[in-house]
This record gives C-alpha cells, sequence and structure tokens, in this order.
C-alpha cells in the first residue's frame, strides 16, 4: 500500500496527461480528489457523457450575502481526467473537499487584521518565489514560466520531480489562510481514512498548493491508535439553503483573461493541444487567429504571416523548446503585426483581465483562442435548483405560470403587488423570454412622473418554449433566483462598459427587482467604466435619473444603498470633465448646466461623493470653475451658484458672488452665465435684491444693439422662474428704477388678454416665416 | 562579477565600459550565432538581462529582449518605441555592443537629417580633384554598417522628415545601398550580420508619420516603463544616491518621501492606482529618469534650503514645475490626483502631500 499525491494546476493539460498515464502504469486501487466531498453521493452525474465544459456549482444561502462557487471542468482539466480513469479501472473513487459551500461561507466573513496580513504575507512569498523563477528562466510573468516549465514535451518523471519542486518552492513552510487549514484538516482526514482502510495504492489528486502540507498532515492522523472513519459529508437537507448542480458552462467562463481566477489564459488552445500536441495545436490557433483578424479587417499579408512564423520559430529555438507554444506564438504575433506603440503590455505578459487598453490586434486574437460557445449537459442530468426556487417562488406569490400568456399588472405602492414585481423583474434580468414586460405607467399622477418611478407595470406571463432551457442556461449564475440575478447583473454592468444609458439601466433594474445588495459591487464596476466616458450630457442625465430615484425613494424601498457608490463614480468623473472644458457650444451648455445641477443635487442630498473630504473636493472644483475667467460662462454662472448655496466660497461667498457676476462681459457671456447660474440657485434673483440691481447695472450700460445681441440667451435664463417668481423680481427692478406702485403695476400687468397672446403669435409666425424664407 | 573599466571619457560607450563582460561571454560562447553576430542569442540576453555573474543593464521583459534579437538575426529592421524616458536608446546601444561590438556606428534623426547623412556624402575637395571615387566618398554609418556587417543605430528616426525616412526603404528590403556616381563598383552589398535599430518616441506620434512601406520593414516593439513598483523604487533610490553623492551632498530623500514621489509618478502615468482604481494619466512625460531628477530636485531643495533630506510638499512644487512644462491640464489632473487619491492615503506624509496642495498654481 502506498500513498501518492500528486499536486497539479487545475485546467493543465500536461498534468492531465501525467494524471491519466499515472492511473493506466500503477492502477491505483483508489482516487482521491480535491473535489467537494458532498457530492460523492451524486459523483455517478459527473459520469454521465456531458459535452464540455461544464460546471459543478455550489451555493449557500444561510450567510449574507450568499456565497457560491464554480468548480469548472475541461476535456484536459487533471481533476476530469481522473475521475475518468479511475472510474473505467473501477477504482474507488471519493471527492475529498469541504464542500465549496462550507468554505466559501467561511470566506464570505469579514477578514481580520490578522487574516488580512496572513493572506499579504501568502502572496509575497508566491509573488517572491515565481519573480525569482521569472528571472532564472527568462520569462515574463506566470503564465510563461508554467508553458515553459511544464506545457513543454516532457517524460512523466521529469515532469512529476519539477511539479513537485516548483510547489514546494511557491508554498514553502506557509501555513496557509485559514480556509486553507481547515480544507487542508478535512483533505488530510480523506487521505489517512483511505491509507489506512484501501488494499492497494492511493492516488491523490489536489491542488499544488496543498500538496505539501497534505503529505506532511495526513501520516500524523493515520499514525494515530483510532480507527479513522470515513469523513462522510451530507449537504444539508433542505436543498435551498446549499447544495450543488451540474450547468452548462461557457468557454469564455473559464477563460482566465475573462476574469476566472483558478484558469489558464486561452482555454480552446489548450484544448486543441490535448486532442492534437502542441504543434498541431499551434497550427490550429495561428489558422483560427489569421481567419478572425482577417474577418475584422485588419490586414494580414502573407509576407506578414511569413515573417510572423519565422519568428516564431526564432524564439521557439532560443527558449530551447522541440515545439512552439502559445507564448512564442503570440510574442511573434506581437512583434511582426502590430506596426505601433502598445499603451500596455501583452496582456499574456502578466495575470490580467483583458481591458480596454490592450491593443485590438491583439485582444482580438487571444478572443480567438478562449473559444466560443457552451458544453451541454447529458439528458438525465438533474435539474439545477434554479428552475425549483423559481418555481417555489412564482407559486408562493400566485403566479403560476403554464402554456399560454397571462396578463400581470403590478402596483409597487402595494405591498404584497411589490414581492410580485421584484420577482418578474429578476426573472427578466435572467434573460426569461417568458416573462415579457409590456411597459410602466402611472395612470394618476397628477404631473408626469419620471419613468424611473412610475409604480404600475404591465406583465405578460407565460411557460413558452424557452422557459425551461432558458432557467438552465441562467442555472449557471446560481441557484436561486435573486442569486442568479445578482451575478447576471453585475456581468451586464461589466459588459456595458463605458455606456451610461446601459449602466443606468441596470441599476434601476436593481432598484426595481429588489436588489438592494448589490450596492457597493455594481458601483466598483462602474468605478472602472466611467473613466471611459466623455460626454457630459450623457453622464449628467445618468445622474439625473439616478438622483431622482435617490430623492424620491422606490415606492418605500431605500434606493441609497445600491445608487449611492455609482453617484460618487459619476460625480468624480463629471468634476473631471468640467475642469477640462474651454470652448462651450449649445448642447455642451445645456450639459455642463445640467451636470453642475446634479452635482448641486448630490450636494443637497448629501449622498456619497459629497460628503466629508470628498465635498471639500467638489466645492473647492466648483469655486475654481466660478472664479475662473476662462471657464465657459454657462458652466461658470452655475459653478458660481452650486458653490455660493453650499458655502463653497469661503467667508465671503457674497462679495465674490457679486463680483464675480459684474466681471461677466455682458454682451457675449452674461445671458449664458446667468443661465447657468438660475439653473442652480434662481434663489438668488428673489430673495435679495444684489443679484437684481448687478444685472439690471450690466444691462443699462449696454447699447441698445448689444441689448439685442445678448437678448435670446437672457430670455432663455429667466424662464427658470415660474411666473409668480418674475413678477417678484419685476417688482424689484420696479423699485430699482425708482417707479411708484402703480407704475410698476402697469409694466407687469398683461395688457390685452387674449387677443394680444394672438397678435404676438402672429407676429412670430411671421418673423420664422422670413427667416425661413432667407435660408435661416 | 568584473568591475566595469572607466576610461578617460565623459560617457564611454557600452562596448568599451563593459568590454571585460563581452570579452569574457564571447569566450565562454558556445550556442550557435547567427551569421555576422560576435555573440550567440542565448549571451547576447545575458548580457543585457544579467544573471549572477553579470550585472543587470536594463529594467524590462524577457520577452522585449527576445523578440529584439529574433527581429536583429531577421531580414526585418527594429523600431523600438515608447515614451520619452524608458531607456529605448539604452537598450538599443546595448544590443549593439552586444551583437555587432560597436554601438558608435549611429545617426540622430531630426528635423534638419538630410539623405547624406543617411546614405553617404563626399569629401568636396577630393571630388573636385579626383572626380567621384572611393576615396572621395565620405561613408556614413549605415553604409559602413552595411560593409562590416554591423548594427547601425538610428536614433529619433520619427522626426526626420518623411522622405529622408523613406531613403532606408531600398536598403532595408533590398540589402543594397547603390552609389550611382562612382564608376563600375556602384553598390554596397550588406554583408551578414549588418541590422537597423530606430527608437521613436511615442509623443512624436504624428510628427513625421511613417510611410507604410517603411513600417513594413519594421518590427515594432515598445518599451514600457518599469513594470514593478519595488524595482523602480530600487532604482530611482540608487540613482539619486549616485547624483547626491557626485554633487558632494551628504543626505538622501527619506524612504517615505521616495515612496511619494514614486507611487504619484507611476499612477499619473499608468492611469491605474495601486487598488486597480482608474486615476488619470498625464500627458507630460513621467518617466523613471523624470522621477529620479524630481527626487534629486527635492533632496536639494531640502538640503540647501532648509537644512533636512526634502519633504512630501517639495514633491508638489516639483510636479507642478514639470507638469507646467507641456500642458496646463496636467496641473488640473495632479491637482485632482491629491485632492482625490493622495487624500485617501494613509501614514503621515501622504497627509503631508496633501496638505501641500495648496502650493499647485491656482
Amino acid at each position: 500500500m502506498a500513498v501518492r499525491l500528486i499536486g497539479i494546476r487545475h485546467h493543465s493539460p500536461a498534468c492531465a496527461r501525467l494524471v491519466q498515464r499515472w492511473i493506466a502504469r500503477q492502477r491505483p486501487a483508489a482516487v482521491l480528489i480535491e473535489g467537494p466531498a458532498d457530492f460523492n453521493a451524486r459523483i455517478g452525474e459527473l459520469l454521465l457523457p456531458h459535452r464540455l465544459p461544464v460546471a459543478l456549482y455550489s451555493y449557500a444561502n444561510e450567510v449574507q450575502p450568499p456565497a457560491q462557487c464554480w468548480f469548472p471542468f475541461l476535456d484536459y482539466s487533471p481533476e476530469w481526467v481522473a475521475l475518468r480513469a479511475a472510474h473505467a479501472q473501477g477504482a474507488l473513487l471519493r471527492f475529498i473537499d469541504l464542500p465549496h459551500w462550507r468554505y466559501r461561507a467561511r470566506a464570505a466573513q469579514p477578514a481580520t487584521a490578522g487574516s488580512l496580513a496572513r493572506d499579504d504575507a501568502g502572496r509575497s512569498r508566491y509573488a517572491r518565489a515565481v519573480a525569482s523563477l521569472c528571472e532564472r528562466m527568462a520569462c515574463d510573468g506566470d503564465n510563461a514560466l508554467w508553458d515553459t516549465l511544464f506545457e513543454d514535451t516532457l517524460d512523466d518523471a521529469d515532469l512529476l520531480q519539477r511539479l513537485d519542486l516548483y510547489f514546494d518552492e511557491l508554498r514553502g513552510d506557509d501555513p496557509g489562510t485559514p480556509e486553507d487549514q481547515v480544507r487542508e484538516a478535512a483533505m488530510a482526514r480523506w487521505i489517512a481514512w483511505a491509507a489506512r482502510s484501501v488494499a492497494g495504492d492511493v492516488l491523490v489528486i489536489c491542488g499544488g498548493w496543498h500538496k505539501r502540507a497534505l503529505e506532511a498532515a495526513w501520516p500524523r492522523i493515520a499514525a494515530d491508535a483510532e480507527p479513522v472513519q470515513e469523513p462522510v459529508e451530507t449537504p444539508p437537507a433542505d436543498a435551498r439553503s446549499a447544495g450543488s448542480y451540474l450547468v452548462p458552462y461557457a468557454w469564455r467562463q473559464v477563460e482566465a483573461l475573462g476574469g476566472y481566477g483558478a484558469g489558464m489564459q486561452s482555454p480552446r488552445y489548450y484544448q486543441w493541444v490535448w486532442d492534437e500536441g502542441p504543434q498541431a495545436a499551434g497550427e490550429r490557433a495561428l489558422a483560427a487567429i489569421v481567419a478572425r483578424l482577417r474577418a475584422r479587417q485588419v490586414v494580414l499579408s502573407t509576407a506578414d504571416l511569413v515573417a510572423l512564423r519565422q519568428t516564431q520559430a526564432g524564439l521557439a529555438r532560443l527558449r530551447g523548446r522541440s515545439d512552439a507554444l502559445r507564448v512564442d506564438l503570440l510574442d511573434a504575433l506581437q512583434a511582426t503585426v502590430v506596426k505601433e506603440a502598445l499603451d500596455a503590455p501583452a496582456p499574456w505578459a502578466s495575470q490580467v483581465v483583458l481591458q480596454a487598453a490592450h491593443h485590438p490586434v491583439l485582444r482580438e486574437a487571444l478572443l480567438a483562442l478562449t473559444g466560443e460557445g457552451a458544453g451541454t449537459l447529458a439528458a438525465g442530468t438533474p435539474l439545477p435548483p434554479l428552475l425549483h426556487d423559481v418555481q417555489q417562488r412564482l407559486a408562493a406569490c400566485d403566479l403560476a405560470v403554464d402554456a399560454s400568456p397571462r396578463a400581470v399588472v403590478c402596483d409597487r405602492r402595494a405591498g404584497a403587488d411589490q414581492v410580485r414585481s421584484e420577482l418578474l423583474w429578476q426573472l427578466r434580468i435572467l434573460g426569461v423570454q417568458g416573462a415579457r414586460l409590456d411597459g410602466t405607467r402611472a395612470p394618476v399622477a397628477a404631473r408626469g412622473l419620471p419613468e424611473a418611478l412610475r409604480y404600475e407595470e404591465h406583465w405578460t406571463l407565460q411557460q413558452d418554449d424557452r422557459w425551461h432551457p432558458d432557467l438552465i442556461e441562467a442555472a449557471a449564475w446560481g441557484g436561486t433566483l435573486a442569486g442568479a440575478a445578482r451575478q447576471r447583473l453585475g456581468d451586464a454592468i461589466q459588459a456595458a462598459a463605458a455606456d451610461l444609458a446601459g449602466i443606468t439601466q441596470c441599476l434601476l433594474q436593481a432598484v426595481r427587482a429588489g436588489l438592494g445588495d448589490v450596492g457597493q459591487g455594481l458601483a466598483a464596476r462602474i468605478a472602472q467604466a466611467i473613466p471611459q466616458a466623455h460626454d457630459v450630457g450623457a453622464l449628467a442625465r445618468a445622474a439625473k435619473v439616478l438622483l431622482e430615484v435617490v430623492q424620491a425613494g422606490f415606492w418605500g424601498a431605500d434606493t441609497r444603498p445600491v445608487l449611492e457608490g455609482s453617484l460618487a463614480a459619476l460625480a468624480a468623473r463629471l468634476q473631471v470633465l468640467l475642469e477640462d472644458r474651454t470652448a462651450t457650444s449649445g448642447a455642451a451648455l445645456e450639459a455642463d448646466v445640467a451636470a453642475v445641477s446634479a452635482l448641486d443635487r448630490m450636494l443637497r442630498l448629501r449622498v456619497a461623493g459629497a460628503t466629508g473630504d470628498e465635498r471639500t473636493a467638489l466645492l473647492d472644483t466648483l469655486a475654481r470653475l466660478a472664479r475662473s475667467p476662462f471657464t465657459p460662462p454657462g458652466l461658470r454662472g452655475a459653478a458660481l451658484g452650486a458653490a455660493y448655496e453650499h458655502e463653497g466660497l469661503g467667508a465671503d461667498g457674497q462679495t465674490q458672488l457679486l463680483a464675480v457676476v459684474r466681471a461677466v462681459p455682458p454682451r457675449d457671456a452674461l445671458g449664458d452665465f446667468l443661465y447657468g447660474l438660475f439653473a442652480c440657485a434662481r434663489e438668488l434673483a428673489t430673495r435679495g435684491d444684489a443679484i437684481p440691481a448687478a444685472v439690471h447695472e450690466a444691462l443699462q450700460a449696454m447699447s441698445t444693439e448689444d441689448f439685442l445681441v445678448a437678448l435670446p440667451q437672457l430670455r432663455s435664463a429667466f424662464t427658470w422662474f415660474p411666473p409668480r417668481e418674475r413678477g417678484l423680481i419685476a417688482q424689484r427692478v420696479g423699485r430699482l428704477l425708482g417707479l411708484a406702485p402703480r407704475e410698476q403695476a402697469a409694466l407687469t400687468h398683461l395688457r390685452g388678454g387674449a387677443e394680444a397672446l394672438l397678435d404676438a403669435r402672429q407676429v412670430e409666425a411671421q418673423a420664422l416665416a422670413w427667416a425661413r424664407e432667407i435660408g435661416l | 562579477m568584473t568591475a566595469p573599466t572607466r576610461p578617460r571619457m565623459q560617457r564611454p560607450p557600452a562596448e568599451t565600459l563593459y568590454a571585460a563582460e563581452l570579452q569574457a561571454l564571447a569566450s565562454s560562447d558556445r550556442a550557435p550565432k547567427p551569421p555576422g553576430w560576435k555573440l550567440s542569442m542565448p549571451a547576447v540576453r545575458r548580457f543585457i538581462a544579467g544573471d549572477r555573474d553579470i550585472r543587470t543593464k536594463i529594467v524590462c521583459a524577457p520577452s522585449l529582449i527576445e523578440r529584439c534579437m529574433v527581429t536583429l538575426a531577421s531580414s526585418r529592421a527594429l523600431l523600438l518605441v515608447g515614451e520619452p524616458g524608458t531607456a529605448k536608446s539604452l537598450l538599443s546601444e546595448l544590443l549593439a555592443a552586444a551583437v555587432s561590438g560597436a554601438s558608435t556606428l549611429t545617426i540622430q534623426g531630426s528635423a534638419a537629417t538630410t539623405e547624406d547623412q543617411i546614405k553617404y556624402g563626399w569629401n568636396y575637395a577630393l571630388l573636385l580633384n579626383e572626380g567621384p571615387s572611393p576615396r572621395a566618398l565620405v561613408p556614413s554609418p549605415l553604409y559602413r554598417a552595411m560593409q562590416e556587417g554591423r548594427i547601425v543605430r538610428f536614433e529619433e528616426i520619427t522626426r526626420c522628415p518623411a522622405e529622408v525616412q523613406d531613403g532606408l526603404l531600398s536598403v532595408l528590403s533590398e540589402r543594397l545601398l547603390m552609389v550611382p556616381e562612382l564608376p563600375g563598383e556602384g553598390a554596397v552589398f550588406a554583408a551578414p550580420g549588418f541590422n537597423l535599430i530606430a527608437t521613436a518616441n511615442t509623443r512624436d506620434r504624428g510628427v513625421n508619420e511613417m510611410s507604410a512601406a517603411l513600417k513594413r520593414r519594421f518590427a515594432f516593439e515598445t518599451v514600457f516603463p518599469i513594470a514593478d513598483y519595488q524595482q523602480e523604487l530600487a532604482l530611482v533610490q540608487s540613482e539619486v544616491a549616485r547624483l547626491l553623492a557626485h554633487d558632494g551632498v551628504p543626505v538622501v530623500p527619506p524612504p517615505e518621501v521616495l515612496e511619494v514621489l514614486v507611487t504619484t509618478f507611476r499612477e499619473l502615468r499608468q492611469g491605474v492606482d495601486a487598488d486597480g482604481g482608474a486615476t488619470e494619466r498625464l500627458s507630460t512625460v513621467v518617466s523613471t529618469a523624470e522621477a529620479v531628477s524630481v527626487a534629486h530636485a527635492v533632496a536639494l531643495r531640502g538640503h540647501y534650503l532648509r537644512g533636512d533630506a526634502g519633504q512630501p510638499a517639495d514633491i508638489v512644487e516639483a510636479l507642478a514645475g514639470a507638469a507646467a512644462k507641456d500642458n496646463p491640464d496636467d496641473l488640473k489632473k495632479i491637482r485632482r490626483y491629491i485632492e482625490h487619491k493622495a487624500a485617501k492615503r494613509k501614514g503621515e506624509h501622504w497627509r503631508d502631500f496633501h496638505a501641500a496642495r495648496h502650493l499647485l498654481p491656482q
């Protein structure tokens, strides 16, 4: 009896091949695999004829936020290969790790300072070890290093020795995180059990990181006099609180460049390596890249291809390989096809996620190696829990679905309807076509409510042909409706990138679907996306919509937690863009003023981004904009108004305010300036005499011609005032002119009534006709 | 490690400075060499990237050196592009010194560069006396490199007018330089080992855009600023110490000041902060070289004006000076960086840095 541990990297074809050959040669009596032990009873599900990639999805809803975890399998995942090979030989097969839901739930607990420090130490040890190896092997980063050390053709003994050395070096004597420790203790118990109760060799397939710790731990347990029981893990009785299921998985979900931390880059490429070997994989990869680039209209001449192959062969030779590997191909591509400076180092040089900064040709080339589409589950695989959850929740809300369409009207003001509506929104977020939103209304609202706040929703619910497929696909996002919707929404935000309208929609969906706890996560993603947005108008519109929802709340729900983080990101971006404004045009005027109004509203509502240090910084920015003579007048006015209202101008705010108003050139800028000023602080004109007096003074100093030039802008500036306030201003102006009350009344009295209005309309129509005639 | 020999020159070329290392590498070099090369590729890599016995001469990705070497051994020329201050010229000098034992065959590109300087000129006295003859011909560095099978360097190629750049077309594709004035033998065929390393500045993008035909004959390699924070910090530290020692200043800037400086420079350069959050990128150069000179200035200011070794507030002023040089927008970006990012950092030195934001011109 012997116990052998093989430390592997998940999704490494070289490790998979090693495991496969080892099992065929050594014929172990038991194969223990690092996988969730609660799935042992159902391990047969993994042996069905699935088309990969599929993932073992685990969830735990007993903690907040709910924990979930995906354990993907590819044809060349060593764990998958071990499963199949061991089963074919009739070996005893066990998963030996803690159930995912158990340790993920632990991981979801807030980290303590001590645990963070340990994490850092572990990470820095890993980084140091990898960096020194990279230096020795002349590799850019861990991807190239892994390929160089392990994926090149090697015989098994060499490979095993290298893997052992490598992982020993990485782990050293590091005790690992608390999570590692509980998992390793559990796995060691399994190994000890197998070592004592199985007659024959035992093979353990575990992540390389755990190997050294497990080797040290299991003999201690096995040496104990007490008999070791099989450490059975039973999943909780209530499938809704925790469990695991198989779900179909997409290639892009196992791509490290797409954000899957435990994955390798370019999964499709490694599939080719697994299927046909490195040389054929290289050919296929080149063909796929060339086809994709040419389809994207990238010019790639025959001469370029010749140069590419030459460089690829040269690099492989220089790096001492028998066959060119992925990194050689990609390096050759970079050297031969890209004909300009790069903004960021090539994505394969480090552990990064593909970003906009990466060169488009390199990005497309990598996407060609990711693979498209998703795996499918074999018929007879038990249905994911999401379907049951949806069924139960629909029934609980009295929303049973059947094949015929059913109209559902939800009124968000009524408590019972709110739950139903949230449920339907969550289905909609998951892309379930059977839950269709026909429209939203606000029938008895006195004034038009903003669309985001309309409370009556009209839905059609139907269990159509797509009902089950849609839900099974959506099951990859989570085991409960809310969990899946949350995950899906996060993904949608990431996909929306810099599309602000899209992001706003996602946020409003989060509010409507009652996913109040997604706020922070979404805000972080949005904060990444917003720096790419350059349209002040679009940012201001997005901020306005969100602020309306924050201010009003959504029919009893507090929307601040969901939206505040995003508003802070919007505020930061708006400040950047506004500070860079120099020239102006009509469209920019509207956008700038709307942007400052949004910032003003944030200051008033004291949302995140407008509190504490950030509030000071925001007010400083506004004050700078207001004081600078180079700021476009509309923006300057708006900034002045907002800064003054929120006491951002310092102690002598009133004096500064008047000084700036007086300093504005009356003919060319005063109208726009006042338009901005009154948009944010129109009380200035009605509350005291100072501003009307200053404006009056400026107007009086103007010649008639200048006044006519300035008039259209001035008129639009005063459109912010409702008639009563215009009356108040007129009274003040009357007093300034020294008019008697009777004369004042005559000035503001509309003479002629309806007739005069009709006359005015006629004159206006005539003027417009003339303008058209001369082509204005 | 062999100590570099120091001849009586302000700045000796790489092949002189590292003569002993090159000699040692050549004598132990057993790997096959590309035609005309003095060293094999692994030896060139060792010379530049260094190892236990050989000093690391440049901090860059190993794959960059490998791609450059493979290109130089191919039929295409090498173009190193990147921000100013990323050590492009140093890399090209080291490559030339290692591959062909000479880094001095250099053409400096500028708006005034003419085709004569690239190809060949004439000694007019001899030309008038003897007529066109090989004796009267004044070879350019390119001419000599072709004859001798060496690497020629072309600095700042995009500073030259496009029509002058295009003079390289036939040299790079046919590997042939015609001298029609010479009777009979009027052509130079490039000897094995000949190739060209050009450098160009990304800030000059669009100054003299390179023609598509010429681009095709180059492999573009981007040289990036140092990727690793610790490496950059260490480099700035050692370089500043060297400069200060040279000036006879007995202090070095405190580590916290350098941390603020290097962090600020990196984040303003990359547009990403240490936590992965987005910041703005400056359009002004914020290279490692610039960081060294700012750190130097900070220490000098501290030493001579106050008698300390420099404070975080000095960085703010130095930054203002560096940024105002090129683009007033950068000043706003620096201010926002200090207001939004530096304000959130922990530590006395970051607080001082944040408090000094008023030193930026309004």
